[in-house]
C-alpha cells in the first residue's frame, strides 16, 4: 500500500514544479498566446441592450461592449466582432473559433456545460418598486404592478399574487413597478425588499481556457470595482 | 402454537475483555471517520465550482458515508441478546452491514468509470478561474483552492483505513474490513482528482478523466470482490479470512483436536459464518462403550475453547459418519 502512495507523490510534486516553471494555469487552446501573437480578440456579438446594443457590422456599443474594447486594449489587440444567431457564434466558441462572447448572458443559459463562463462579474436584481415617497409594500400580493410589454416577468408576479398591469415603458407608469436594480435607480424610484429574480452576468468563453479566464475574470472585477454599473447600464438602455 | 412457545435460545455471545476494548477503538475510529468526511464534505462543497472531478469526488465522499454507518448500526444491533422471535441472534447483522457496504463500493466503482467515461466521450473541458467565496473574488487560480480541500480530503481516510485493516483481521468483521476498502478507494480517487486539476491548469484536458477511469477500474474490483463476499457469507460460506478471503481452516483444527480424545472414533464438522462469529455440527462416531450422554457435553466444551470465533457448536453423536451425513432427508 505504500508503494503506489509514494510513486503517486512523486508524480504530484512533479506535477507541481511543471505547473510552477511556466504561466500556470494555462489555455489547452492557447487562445491567450494567440490574442496576443495575432492582435485580435474574436467576439461574438449577441444585440441585447443595455448590455450590448448598435447593429452588425459595427463595434458593438453598450455596456458589455465598452467591457470589450477595454479588454482588448489592456491586451494589445484589436477588437474583431462578428454579429450572429446564438446557435452560430456558440457552436463557433465551443470549436474556438472565437475567444468571447457577449451579449448579456447569465449563469442561467443552458449553453453553461457546453463553453466556458466567467465567474458572474455583475448580480441585478429584480425587485418591485415604488416611486420615492409611496409606502414600500411588504409583499406582491393584491398590488398592482406595472411591467413593459417586453417583460417576462408575468407569471412570477401572478404567482406571488400581484395584479400586472402592461405599460408601453417604465417611465409612464405609476404606482409600482417591476424592474431591475439599474431601472429603479435610474427612475428615482425606491426598491421594495419582494425580490423577483437575481440575474448574475457572465462573459463566456471558449471551453477550458483558464489562462484567458484568469486575465477576463481579473479585468472584470477592476472595471466593475471602478465604475458605477447601475449608472452605465441605465445610460446605455437610454430610457 | 400461538402465544410465546418457550424456544431454546442460543446463548448469548461475549467477546474477551481484550477483543471488547477493540471494538470500541473501532467504533471509536468509525465516528471519527464519519466526523472528517462530514468536514470534507462541506470543504469540497464549498471549493468545488464548475469543476466536474470536484463534483466527483464530492459525490464519492457522500457513498463513503455508508460502510461507517452501516457498521455502527449493525454493531448495536449485534450486541442485543437472543430472543424467542430470533433465537440464533443477532450476529449476522453485521454481514448485512457488510454486503450494504459493499453495494455501496461497488456503486462507486460504477459512478467513477461512468463519470470519467463521459468526460472522454464528450471531450468536456472544465475551465476553472478565480476563486469565488462569499461574493468576493480572490486573486487565487481555483484550482489551488481544490487541490487544497483535496489533500485535506485526502489524509484522513489515509490515516484511517490503515489503522482500520489490522482491527478488522483481528475482530473478523467484514463491514470493517469493506470500510478500510472503501477508505482506500476514498484517498485514491482524491490522488487522482489533485492530477486532475493539475492537468486542467496546464492544459490537459483528458488527465483528470483517465487518472479517474484507472481508479474506478480499481474500486469496481474491490466492490465486486467484496459483493460476492458478502453474498457468499449469507449463504453459509465456510469460515474464511476476512482480508484474504482464504478458508480458516477451522474445520481442520476441531476435528484433529477432537479425534485425538480416546472416546472418539471418528469425527466430522461443518462450519459457517454468521458475521463475526462461527457456527456449526460436529458429527462424532464415539467408541463402544462410551458413556456419550457426559462426552457430548465436554466436547462441545472443549471444542467451543478452541478458536474464539467458535459459537454455538452442536455435537451429534452418530453410529457411522455416513450415517446422517450426506444422505438427504429420508433417504439413508
Amino acid at each position: 500500500m505504500y508503494h503506489p502512495f509514494v510513486l503517486l507523490c512523486a508524480c504530484l510534486v512533479m506535477l507541481g514544479l511543471l505547473a510552477g516553471c511556466e504561466r500556470f494555469p494555462r489555455d489547452p487552446g492557447d487562445s491567450l498566446q494567440r490574442i496576443h501573437e495575432r492582435g485580435t480578440l474574436r467576439v461574438g456579438v449577441l444585440y441585447g441592450p443595455p448590455w450590448v446594443t448598435g447593429d452588425a457590422p459595427e463595434t458593438p456599443e453598450g455596456v458589455e461592449g465598452r467591457l470589450v474594447r477595454e479588454f482588448a486594449n489592456s491586451q494589445g489587440a484589436r477588437l474583431e466582432t462578428q454579429w450572429g444567431s446564438e446557435q452560430d457564434l456558440f457552436e463557433s466558441l465551443r470549436h474556438h473559433e472565437l475567444d468571447l462572447i457577449i451579449g448579456g448572458l447569465t449563469t442561467d443559459s443552458p449553453w453553461r456545460s457546453e463553453v466556458g463562463f466567467t465567474a458572474p462579474y455583475y448580480t441585478s436584481n429584480v425587485a418591485i418598486a415604488v416611486p420615492q415617497g409611496k409606502p414600500v409594500p411588504e409583499d406582491a400580493d393584491g398590488l398592482t404592478v406595472s411591467i413593459p410589454y417586453e417583460s417576462h416577468l408575468y407569471d412570477e408576479l401572478r404567482r406571488q399574487g400581484a395584479e400586472v398591469k402592461r405599460v408601453p415603458k417604465l417611465s409612464v407608469a405609476t404606482g409600482a413597478i417591476a424592474a431591475r436594480q439599474w431601472e429603479i435607480q435610474g427612475l428615482g424610484y425606491q426598491a421594495s425588499n419582494i425580490m423577483l429574480q437575481e440575474r448574475r452576468h457572465v462573459v463566456a468563453i471558449s471551453p477550458g481556457e483558464n489562462a484567458l479566464l484568469m486575465e477576463l475574470e481579473r479585468f472584470l472585477a477592476n472595471f466593475v470595482a471602478e465604475h458605477d454599473m447601475d449608472g452605465l447600464l441605465w445610460a446605455a438602455s437610454g430610457q | 402454537m400461538g402465544g410465546v412457545w418457550p424456544v431454546r435460545l442460543r446463548p448469548r455471545y461475549r467477546l474477551s475483555p481484550e477483543r471488547e476494548q477493540k471494538l470500541r477503538r473501532v467504533v471509536a475510529l468509525e465516528w471519527l471517520t464519519i466526523f472528517f468526511m462530514a468536514t470534507i464534505i462541506l470543504v469540497m462543497y464549498l471549493t468545488m465550482g464548475a469543476s466536474q472531478a470536484m463534483k466527483a469526488a464530492l459525490i464519492e465522499d457522500c457513498l463513503s458515508l455508508i460502510p461507517p454507518v452501516a457498521f455502527l448500526l449493525a454493531n448495536r444491533i449485534r450486541q442485543r441478546a437472543p430472543t424467542p422471535e430470533f433465537p440464533y441472534g443477532f450476529s449476522r447483522a453485521t454481514l448485512l452491514a457488510f454486503l450494504a457496504a459493499s453495494v455501496a463500493i461497488l456503486m462507486l466503482g460504477c459512478f467513477i468509470l461512468y463519470d470519467a467515461g463521459h468526460t472522454l466521450i464528450s471531450r468536456e473541458q472544465p475551465t476553472i478561474g478565480h476563486f469565488h467565496l462569499l461574493g468576493t473574488q480572490w486573486d487565487i487560480w481555483a484550482g489551488w483552492v481544490m487541490i487544497g480541500a483535496l489533500i485535506y480530503s485526502l489524509v484522513p481516510p489515509l490515516i484511517l483505513g490503515r489503522k482500520k485493516l489490522p482491527l478488522a483481521a483481528d475482530l473478523h468483521d467484514s463491514t470493517l474490513y469493506a470500510d478500510a476498502t472503501m477508505n482506500k478507494a476514498d484517498w485514491m480517487t482524491a490522488a487522482a482528482a489533485i492530477f486532475g486539476v493539475l492537468g486542467i491548469g496546464l492544459g490537459w484536458w483528458w488527465a483528470d478523466a483517465v487518472a479517474a477511469g484507472v481508479i474506478g477500474l480499481d474500486v469496481l474490483h474491490d466492490g465486486y470482490r467484496n459483493v460476492r463476499r458478502a453474498m457468499d457469507d449469507l449463504m453459509d460460506h465456510r469460515p474464511a479470512d476476512v482480508v484474504t478471503g482464504e478458508p480458516l481452516g477451522l474445520e481442520r483444527i476441531v476435528e484433529e483436536r477432537l479425534g485425538r480424545w480416546p472416546q472418539v472414533e471418528q469425527v466430522n464438522v461443518r462450519l459457517r459464518e454468521e458475521g463475526y462469529l462461527v457456527a456449526g455440527e460436529v458429527f462424532v462416531v464415539f467408541r463402544p462403550g462410551t458413556d456419550f450422554d457426559v462426552s457430548v457435553e465436554r466436547l462441545t466444551a472443549f471444542a467451543l475453547t478452541l478458536d474464539w470465533r467458535l459459537h454455538d457448536l452442536v455435537v451429534m453423536p452418530v453410529s457411522s459418519l455416513k450415517a446422517l451425513t450426506p444422505g438427504t432427508k429420508g433417504v439413508q
